[in-house]
């Protein structure tokens, strides 16, 4: 059942993803017009039709068998905020490309790696310590030295 | 020519030499092993130190580099489901499923025989056909590239797993990906959104860390039941090794990658990243259990491995023989020839023998030093199976990150690859595969290229694809590997309906 709702879920974004690139986004491509091959915009035409063909036969697919089935629940009484750990870690990220660019390799990357480590569940000062002073010392010989890289 | 190259042996083995060679394996097998970090910029990074060398200690080195890079890229790609190399992205498919099984080391081993066996063969046949086969090579034009590549999407019902469908999906989505950027006939820009970084389009080494190495932390991320965490904890089994009966049972899958890769090698521009692909692709079809690839096959592991370590032997044809570099990795190594003054061409063979036939005896030499290199990465490797996953993950966060940055030093790359990251971790969620994504991305710009080119020649004219006989023989297999993946589909269909009742 819940497969079901995720492939109606996928299926109806992708459907609406082909339409709005076909009628919206293609069109708007600077076309060099010849009669000796195919313009720039062919491909991802063809590319958006056949998305648009399989997700609209997913869609009917996997709707037919969410109508047919008899109740539709989920139960949200078992949520912890551990489940949106994965969201965490990508603002983690995120947040370290940006501190990256800014304050440079150095500052950014222990700060980067011991908050990804304590978000996935390491409390061992101890290892939290040494792991951040081997991966900075590693990268840093690699990128700065080797590869002769500006880090700031 | 034997006994010319027997006695180029006795150049070569010399301290210096093997020296050279050891070196430029381990230090390409370490770059190949660092996502990010590629067989090119290995390359590129040990040229400058073989300035003062003779030409035959300094190819020893640069070729070595070479193997081990492309080598080297396996190691992550089954250990963290992150290739170290474009080339390796196949090995993930069954190397990272087999490493969650607790066969790590199996997966390790296969690769690492496929590797040599390929790769052995492939110099072997590089010493004695480089020339004939080099002059085959020039028959391909866009139209037999086009179908070369028509071919390989093929390979996308190969590798969808469950549903073909999500498959098809999945593949139309890294085409879609693969058009950002200029297009390759005019230049009209195509979905940049007003963004000048996009204009060169979306570097493939970026997405597949995206997909594969951020996708994987953020899955890591995720609380785990009980039988999740221990078959995670199955990764540190890594002492299991393959067994010969494995190795031999793996035999026909390299020989037909080994084939392949030579064949696809020595035609410039297609790259062991396609020629991995299609060799999956058939040894899947031909497989007596295509139902266990994608899910942790052996033979998926030596078909990766056999098809992208056979090019590196393929691609030096063209180069050596005509002087015309297969792709970015032998341009470098053509670079390279000419800074030590040589000319590479038909030519070269006559008038810089003493060069030609120690560097094919070089290659031999590397063939039998990868063994040791690569058992002893594999111990080096194996380590990281021993870090607590909380702290390795967030450790290839970062690795990855730096390895992106390394590429371009541009922070629109960084931000790239954690969208991959995100689309790639949303895409595992709705169950859709990453692998047709990944071919859709790959085949796209070449298919493009050589079907626009090939119309501009014949004015528009479809019939240029019918003309030759090397485009009419991949248009028929295409039709009958169609035939074959609908009778496999169909039939794994109803063994599961069985397996239900």
């Amino acid at each position: 059942m819940m497969k079901d709702l995720n492939d109606l879920i996928s299926s109806g974004f992708f459907l609406l993803l082909s339409v709005g690139l076909f009628f919206f986004i293609t069109p708007n491509f600077v076309e060099v017009y010849n009669n000796m091959g195919l313009r720039a915009s062919f491909f991802p035409n063809i590319a958006t039709i056949i998305l648009f063909i399989f997700s609209l036969i997913l869609l009917l697919n996997s709707g037919l068998r969410v109508v047919k089935a008899k109740r539709v629940s989920k139960d949200f009484s078992n949520f912890n905020l551990k489940q949106i750990r994965p969201f965490f870690m990508a603002l983690c990220i995120l947040i370290y490309i940006i501190l990256f660019e800014k304050t440079g390799f150095l500052f950014s990357t222990p700060i980067a790696l011991i908050g990804m480590m304590l978000l996935m569940g390491q409390r061992h000062i101890r290892l939290l310590a040494v792991n951040t002073a081997i991966v900075l010392g590693f990268l840093y010989f690699v990128f700065a030295y080797v590869l002769n890289l500006n880090l700031h | 020519m034997l006994v010319t190259i027997i006695h180029s042996f006795g150049d070569i083995l010399t301290f210096t030499n093997l020296a050279a060679i050891f070196l430029g394996l381990s230090f390409g097998t370490l770059f190949g092993a660092i996502p990010g970090l590629t067989a090119t910029m290995g390359i590129a990074l040990v040229i400058p130190l073989t300035y003062e060398m003779s030409p035959v200690t300094a190819f020893a080195a640069l070729l070595g580099a070479y193997k081990g890079g492309v080598y080297g890229g396996s190691i992550p790609a089954i250990l963290i489901n992150t290739p170290g190399t474009p080339v390796a992205a196949v090995t993930t498919f069954d190397g990272y499923p087999m490493a969650r099984q607790g066969k790590a080391g199996k997966a390790m081993d296969i690769a690492l025989w496929s590797s040599v066996i390929a790769d052995f063969f492939a110099t072997i046949c590089l010493i004695f056909f480089a020339v004939s086969l080099a002059k085959i090579s020039l028959k391909f034009g866009p139209p037999e590239y086009a179908c070369i590549m028509i071919f390989a999407l093929t390979l996308v019902a190969g590798v969808s797993g469950d549903s073909m469908i999500k498959g098809i999906i999945a593949a139309c989505i890294g085409f879609l990906f693969a058009t950002v950027g200029l297009d390759p006939m005019h230049s009209s820009p195509r979905y940049i959104f007003g963004t000048v970084s996009l204009m060169s389009g979306i570097n493939l080494m970026v997405m597949l860390i995206g997909l594969f190495a951020i996708s994987e932390v953020l899955i890591q991320c995720e609380p785990k039941p009980d039988d999740i965490k221990d078959k995670i904890s199955n990764l540190s089994k890594i002492k299991d090794r393959a067994t010969w009966s494995e190795i031999r049972h793996c035999l026909p899958i390299i020989f037909k990658g080994t084939v392949l890769g030579i064949l696809i090698g020595a035609i410039p521009g297609i790259g062991p990243t396609t020629t991995s692909f299609l060799n999956y692709s058939e040894a899947r079809r031909t497989s007596k259990h295509p139902e266990l690839f994608g899910k942790g096959s052996l033979e998926g592991v030596a078909a990766a491995e056999s098809g992208n370590n056979a090019t590196v032997g393929g691609t030096l044809i063209p180069l050596l023989a005509l002087g015309i570099p297969g792709d970015i990795t032998t341009a470098v190594l053509l670079g390279a020839l000419m800074i030590h003054g040589l000319t590479p061409g038909p030519a070269l063979f006559i008038t810089n023998a003493d060069f030609v036939y120690p560097i094919f005896a070089s290659l031999i030499v590397a063939t039998l030093f990868l063994p040791i290199v690569g058992k002893l990465a594999i111990r080096l490797f194996s380590l990281i199976t021993r870090i607590p996953k909380n702290m390795l993950f967030p450790t290839v966060a970062i690795t990855c990150t730096m390895g992106v940055y390394g590429l371009g030093t541009s922070f629109t790359d960084l931000k790239m690859m954690l969208f991959f990251g995100v689309i790639g971790y949303i895409l595992r969620k709705f169950n859709y595969p990453l692998a047709p994504l990944l071919i859709g991305f790959i085949l796209e710009p070449l298919g493009e290229r050589a079907i626009r080119q090939s119309l501009a020649i014949s004015q528009g004219d479809p019939g240029i694809f019918f003309k030759s006989p090397i485009s009419i023989l991949f248009l028929v297999l295409t039709i009958i590997a169609v035939i074959v993946l609908v009778y496999i589909n169909r039939k794994t269909a109803d063994q599961s309906k069985r397996t239900l009742r």
